[in-house]
């Protein structure tokens, strides 16, 4: 099915699973070594690159970079082995390529277009390592380092993290399931089915005291001792894959660059508590994500790790993928096992939680992409090492999605107790433009602000819980003082009233209410007579209870939620609201309908562009003449500020 | 609704197609109904109502619980899209950036709203959330390839070439 599956012969197998559940020993065989010093690329014959491949790398021009590469090397009559990769995780680096000459360290150069790839390419193959788009080099392991080249865990954006799920995001090729096998993937998958029991595994689980990843924070070991209490013909494991919170893509830049982390995690969690079917719920829109999932799986099967019988401990297992048609609640776990069922993704009261009566009446061990990913490091390394970084009662490390005006986007990982400021002023270094930071919604569309004041918070579940704050899936969406937030909370509740599934109505009716009040906040007032204006201000006066009443009363988190992004508006920006309101202005000049424009009379020179792209005859002028605008036929378009070469128009 | 082609040969052609893939699933397990839809959905491009008595036979459910589904998910549709089916990321990122400024310009230039289609089929346009390239915001997918930072002037352009090719 997939034409690129490269496995290793049958006859090195057995040797191979020797080695993955003892590691190297005195009889360990030859072949095997050799086949996993080939895919670790540790000996290398050709000079070999790593493109990235990624659906946003794409956007950025990987696709161009990759053809140009091709093209020089067949110029050059040289032999190149390019390994399609995953990102990094660094997307403001995209399109990134690594370049490894043999018996060197790779170096990684980003973004690099396919203008720059003859003059990089020629310079790194005369051992010059050129400064520009340069983002470091990294250890392969066993190479002669280049000196004087920094290493990639330097470059501000790596620096400070903690790259543990992460670690061969960009460094394997996504369709090999020998690369993860290389770099020590699905050792401790074999492991645990040759030496270790199930209560062994959920021991480990439990020591290392990991907690979901996804918003609540529960601990995992209390969700699997729940599923292992209840008694049933079969239990069921799914991975929540549907990630579809605006601003958030971490699960997408993990799974693109390496899915074999989350299945080996659902395959050690379905041996820990008995399931004999897993399920991999993505998101359909993520069509690189769900074909890497599909040659993963198709892969670890061939190899044997899943299926009848799994290496002749009598335990059977298999995955299926499930592509989710899109729906923003379907990431709640009943109304994702709704989907799965075949029926509306709609949440259900709970209790009795999925853990007790799940998919189709059986037990059911819901996690979420991270938290799986974080299990074979735990049954590898064990909890000890995972504890050592994070808090005290947040252990491991946590995904944070980098989205809004940050001057870099990415995904990072670091560990819990991370100081937000450290992550916005040196990982993501600072805002765009130079501007001045307002604050970062944390937590997505039902997330909270944190104004800038507070950045020095620490990242993990103690402090946000202290301040009252939801860490949610991990994006954090920062705003400057170029954004309008009430623009962006109107946008949120839209968003959140679209996707409300209908089942209950203080969510179904609350939030669309709250969309209407807010999207009057915003919009010009069609006639602006004593009735209408009163009309508007009582809605906002209600806008308080309306939400508690939403909030208390909904029956899923996102009815829950979905006034969260408001209330904690209200708290920070009421000086906005209020400007919105009373003065019918937008202090940030976004708003549409509540901004206008101005011509300075002093830089126009009268080129008449303006007058002619102005789409309401709102501009007066002629020819060499200042031009003006009349503000009562002026809709704010901003059409006139776009075309102007002279900068001369501004927002009022 | 708007499967318009009345030609008989075609019409058996589709009926045969649905029914393969169909046929594909074993009868009358309901947990497959959504594979189903989107295999469907692939192969036509959108959801024809012919499959909806088909699929309500196999899987011996009722149309109406089969539309109930379909429905309710954002992925399925039952007309066909546009030769080049424009989606606006509408996620927290690009809202920032601007999408908003996007989607009115393609709704002037094209003279279609979300979820249209331009009469000469060329153009359909959807809101999607986020579509996960947050550093390139704004972002407008067409045929599922992101084209990133757009502005207006870019957007006109790559209207313009796609119109042409």
């Amino acid at each position: 099915m997939h034409g690129n599956i490269k496995q290793i012969s049958q006859d090195l197998l057995p040797g191979l699973l020797d080695y993955m559940a003892k590691g190297l020993k005195d009889d360990t065989d030859e072949g095997v070594l050799n086949e996993l010093a080939f895919h670790k690329r540790s000996i290398i014959k050709h000079p070999c690159l790593f493109v990235e491949d990624s659906n946003s790398a794409k956007a950025a021009g990987s696709v161009q970079t990759l053809q140009a590469i091709k093209d020089w090397a067949q110029s050059k009559a040289l032999h190149l082995d390019v390994v399609l990769t995953g990102g990094l995780g660094y997307l403001s680096g995209q399109p990134v390529i690594g370049i490894q000459l043999p018996g060197r360290n790779r170096l990684f150069f980003g973004p690099v277009q396919d203008y720059q790839v003859s003059h990089l390419m020629e310079a790194v193959m005369k051992h010059f390592v050129p400064e520009e788009n340069l983002l470091g080099q990294w250890d392969v392991g066993g190479q002669i380092e280049w000196e004087g080249v920094p290493y990639l865990h330097d470059h501000p954006f790596f620096a400070g993290q903690e790259r543990r799920v992460l670690r061969l995001n960009g460094i394997i090729d996504p369709c090999d399931v020998m690369d993860y096998i290389a770099w020590g993937g699905y050792n401790a998958f074999v492991k645990s089915i040759r030496f270790y029991t199930h209560e062994e595994i959920v021991q480990l689980v439990e020591a290392s005291s990991v907690r979901g990843r996804s918003g609540s924070g529960y601990p995992a070991a209390d969700k699997w001792q729940k599923v292992i209490s209840t008694t049933a013909r079969k239990r069921y494991v799914i991975c929540n894959a549907d990630e579809s919170d605006p601003g958030a893509y971490m699960h997408r830049v993990l799974l693109e660059g390496n899915p074999h982390v989350a299945i080996e995690g659902l395959m050690l969690a379905a041996y820990a508590i008995g399931a004999s079917e897993g399920i991999i719920y993505t998101r359909s829109r993520y069509s690189n994500v769900v074909d890497r999932l599909e040659c993963a799986v198709d892969q670890v099967r061939e190899l044997g790790l899943i299926g009848q019988d799994i290496l002749g401990s009598g335990f059977s297992f298999d995955i299926k993928i499930r592509k989710g048609p899109g729906a923003y609640v379907c990431g709640e776990e009943t109304a994702l096992i709704a989907s799965l069922e075949g029926k509306r993704g709609m949440p259900r009261p709970k209790p009795p939680y999925p853990a007790k009566s799940g998919l189709f009446g059986m037990p059911t061990l819901v996690h979420n992409v991270e938290t799986l990913s974080q299990i074979p490091l735990i049954v590898d390394k064990g909890p000890q090492w995972y504890k050592s970084v994070g808090t005290e009662e947040s252990s491991g490390t946590k995904l944070f999605s980098l989205a809004g005006r940050f001057n870099k986007h990415g995904v990072v990982e670091v560990p819990f107790g991370y100081i937000l400021k450290d992550l916005t002023d040196l990982n993501a270094q600072g805002v765009k433009n130079c501007k001045k930071a307002k604050a970062i919604l944390a937590g997505g569309p039902s997330g909270k602000f944190i104004s800038s004041k507070n950045f020095d918070i620490a990242l993990d579940f103690e402090d946000f819980e202290k301040s009252n704050l939801i860490l949610g899936s991990g994006s954090l969406v920062l705003l400057d003082e170029s954004s309008c937030s009430v623009n962006l909370i109107s946008h949120l509740m839209k968003f959140i009233q679209k996707e409300s599934c209908g089942k209950c109505i203080p969510c179904r009716e609350g939030t669309r209410r709250m969309a209407e009040i807010l999207d009057k906040v915003i919009r010009r007032p069609e006639r602006d007579k004593e009735h209408d204006t009163l009309h508007r201000f009582k809605g906002v006066t209600q806008l308080n209870d309306l939400a508690r009443v939403i909030g208390e009363t909904s029956l899923c988190g996102l009815g829950k939620g979905a006034a969260n992004p408001l209330l904690s508006a209200l708290e920070h920006f009421r000086e906005e609201f209020e400007e919105h309101l009373f003065n019918r202005v937008c202090p940030a000049g976004v708003c549409q309908d509540l901004r206008s424009f101005v011509i300075d009379a002093e830089i126009c020179n009268g080129c008449y562009v303006c007058f002619s792209k102005c789409p309401e005859q709102a501009i007066i002028g002629s020819p060499r003449q200042v031009h003006a605008i009349i503000p009562d036929r002026c809709t704010g378009c901003g059409k006139c500020h776009e075309v102007c070469k002279f900068n001369a128009v501004f927002i009022q | 609704m708007c499967y318009l082609n009345n030609n008989v040969s075609s019409v058996t052609n589709m009926d045969s197609g649905i029914e393969k893939i169909v046929n594909r699933y074993p009868r009358k397990i309901r947990e497959n109904l959504i594979p189903v839809l989107q295999d469907i959905q692939s192969e036509f491009g959108y959801l024809p109502e012919e499959a909806i008595p088909h699929l309500s036979e196999h899987l011996e459910l009722p149309a109406v619980k089969i539309y109930s589904v379909a429905t309710y998910y954002n992925m399925f549709h039952f007309e066909s899209r546009g030769k080049y089916h424009l989606q606006v990321c509408a996620g927290t990122g690009c809202h920032l950036e601007g999408s908003d400024g996007i989607l009115r310009e393609i709704s002037r230039i094209l003279d279609i709203g979300d979820g249209e289609m331009t009469i000469d089929r060329t153009f359909s346009l959807e809101l999607v959330p986020c579509l996960g390239a947050c550093h390139l915001s704004p972002v407008l997918g067409v045929n599922g390839v992101l084209h990133g930072q757009l502005t207006n002037r870019k957007l006109a352009e790559l209207l313009d070439h796609l119109r042409i090719t």
